[in-house]
């Protein structure tokens, strides 16, 4: 069953001629991953945005069968949860403070978070590994702890469904995988996931489902190891683009599929060196 | 109480990476770890509230005994209590209309005027993610000032000054924030600028009224009740800017979290169930109106809705839930104690908004260097 439904989305930003989003229909199956893949200002994005009704006003989506418009603003925090790329505080919030922000939907009208909310905020922090910096400032924090006190917030936030907006984007290489696992992890709990990125290495490693968006067009979508190949990604990229399958390796890890972008330079049959080119 | 809670926060982090150096290869901890390290969430601000209400309370009996004409505190406080213990009037009858007609209706607009421009200051900086605007720098002050002049000019009653000063400080507070939405929200300091566009074409606006404002009546009532002083509020003014400061600071109080969701993320607010467009309109919509009431009695006080934000924040960090009715309380006292100084530091009397900003303005500069470095 589909838990989160786009039909024929469309999308215009203000100001701009083009569309960002031409026709777009997508759907991602309940406790599964679901990848949008594409490059840098493909809409990827705004799709997500749209996908959450932050755009667009909720036309065209649906969740669990439901026109996204028909829920009340709370009704829709309680089903869908959005972290977004660049969490940014402007005054001294605290780690605990944006998870518990995570509990506002299932507030009653004009009450505050309860002692129990703190203590989900806390758990969602400490399951994410960060529950001692709950006290450390947020705008101090580094981008792999922002990225993850955003994520334990949306887990605070107890919807069925995540949407991650390039979760992984300017983290090191470390906190990348751990990222990567938890959003698995968060998928076998139940929950439905859906982030974006322009890595088709995190899309082998994490989704079950991929969207190959380009142009604001849906390239391919379908199980990440028939969708993502050598052909659609280079296509996707307009760059030659090689998958290499390893097999299960000494140190217990099982099989898995890397991708790498061919360079002209490691052409065969020619010299390549630059001074050629 | 926000310095110590970081400074944990540091140590915490310290201790947590002497610990373990693989513990960032822990994906996903345990419950019953995080369970252990749990403490009690929020530290209790009872001991603040009680500190602040003795500050409150000696602020409010030195400022009833210090003044030109003398009232001992027992006096001052037998006069004070006679209405409900009666008994034996042993003091003159000026001792009497001192206390009941002079000091207290400027003791209680004082609390009322602080408690609004810092209510509304805090509100400002929460919504807008902006340390650095107040009342007075988006433009709100000014323009609450020239409908109150103008209604002085105009010569209406008390309602047409308030409704007036209302209506202007809104017309100027919406201007800022179209003029910074329209040169975009990448900066903090485009909204300061906005601000100062606008109150520089209302400060004009201002100045077109006294000059053609009468200058044997109406034009020194103007002037004076610009520079900022409590001095002209009376018993009767008290009733009638009193019921609407109570009511706004509730409003603003009830959407105290949906205040504080927008002021952390405004971007993803509205994926947290929070009605973005609406929350913000009230937050701004209370706080303009909150100014304006204030600048109608008061003329325009500079400063308090600046830097006492600041100072509460200090106090019990930036969650608008708690800042809200700190900073309120700490406006009180210090427009209380600030209008006590310049009743008493020489032998004519201050105007309010000069010494406010002799105090305010050097305190902003120092918080400005503390802060800086998180904020630019």
């Amino acid at each position: 069953m589909a838990a989160l439904v786009a039909s024929d989305v469309s999308f215009t930003h203000a100001g701009n001629v083009a569309p960002t989003l031409r026709g777009i229909s997508i759907r991602a199956e309940a406790g599964g991953v679901l990848c949008l893949l594409g490059p840098n200002g493909s809409g990827k994005t705004t799709l997500l945005r749209c996908l959450v009704g932050l755009q667009g006003g909720g036309a065209g989506i649906e969740i669990d069968g439901r026109p996204l418009s028909s829920f009340s603003e709370g009704e829709r925090a309680r089903r869908i949860a959005y972290v977004p790329q660049h969490g940014a505080a402007v005054f001294p919030y605290t780690l605990a403070d944006i998870a518990v922000l995570g509990r506002t939907p299932h507030l009653g009208s004009f009450t505050v978070p309860s002692p129990d909310d703190w203590r989900i905020a806390l758990d969602s922090l400490g399951r994410l590994g960060i529950g001692h910096l709950a006290n450390h400032p947020f705008n101090l924090s580094s981008g792999g702890e922002r990225q993850l006190a955003l994520i334990a917030r949306a887990i605070a936030q107890d919807a069925a469904t995540i949407v991650l907006d390039e979760p992984t984007a300017s983290l090191d290489f470390a906190n990348q995988t751990r990222i990567l696992d938890i959003i698995a992890g968060l998928a076998t709990q139940g929950r439905t996931l859906v982030f974006s990125t322009h890595d088709p290495d995190h899309a082998l490693a994490a989704a079950t489902q991929a969207v190959l968006l380009k142009h604001g067009l849906v390239l391919a979508q379908g199980d990440v190891a028939h969708v993502v190949n050598d052909l659609t990604l280079s296509a996707l990229y307009d760059v030659p683009v090689r998958l290499v399958s390893l097999g299960a390796g000494d140190d217990g890890f099982g099989p898995m599929t890397v991708c790498f972008p061919v360079r002209r330079s490691s052409r065969l049959g020619k010299s390549h060196n630059l001074r050629e080119n | 109480m926000t310095l110590p809670a970081n400074v944990r926060g540091y140590f915490e982090l310290l201790s947590g990476l002497a610990i373990g150096g693989n513990g960032a290869a822990t994906m996903i901890t345990s419950h019953e770890e995080s369970r252990g390290r749990k403490r009690s969430r929020r530290q209790p601000l009872w001991p603040l509230y009680l500190v602040l209400f003795m500050l409150l309370l000696s602020a409010v009996v030195l400022a009833f005994v210090t003044g030109r004409y003398p009232v001992p505190p027992l006096i001052a406080l037998r006069i004070f209590l006679y209405p409900v213990t009666g008994g034996e009037a042993d003091w003159t009858a000026t001792a009497e209309t001192v206390v009941w007609e002079i000091r207290l209706p400027r003791i209680a607009g004082a609390l009322l005027v602080g408690a609004s421009l810092a209510a509304a200051g805090t509100t400002y900086q929460c919504i807008f993610r902006n340390p650095l605007v107040s009342p007075a720098i988006l433009g709100a002050s000014q323009g609450a000032a020239f409908g109150a002049s103008l209604a002085l000019l105009l010569r209406l009653s008390w309602s047409g000054v308030m409704g007036m000063a209302m209506a202007s400080g809104i017309l100027a507070t919406s201007a800022t924030a179209l003029i910074g939405r329209h040169l975009g929200s990448g900066s903090m300091i485009t909204l300061v600028l906005a601000g100062l566009v606008v109150a520089a074409v209302f400060n004009a606006l201002v100045a077109v009224v006294q000059y053609i404002a009468d200058p044997l009546d109406v034009l020194p009532s103007i002037t004076f009740w610009l520079m900022g002083s409590l001095n002209r509020i009376g018993n009767d003014d008290l009733g009638i800017i009193g019921v609407p400061i109570a009511l706004m600071l509730a409003q603003l109080y009830a959407f105290r979290w949906h205040i504080n969701v927008l002021g952390a993320d405004n971007d993803a607010a509205r994926a947290l169930g929070v009605n973005a467009a609406l929350v913000s309109g009230v937050a701004i919509a209370g706080a303009t109106v909150l100014t304006a009431l204030a600048v109608s009695v008061s003329g325009i006080v500079g400063w308090v809705g600046l830097v006492v934000p600041h100072i509460a924040r200090f106090l019990v960090g930036p969650n608008f839930d708690r800042l809200l009715p700190i900073s309120a309380l700490t406006g009180g006292l210090f427009l209380l104690a600030m209008d006590t100084l310049a009743r008493s530091v020489a032998t004519q009397e201050l105007p309010l908004g000069v010494v406010t900003s002799l105090v305010g303005a050097p305190f902003f500069a120092i918080v400005l260097g503390r802060a800086r470095r998180h904020w630019f």
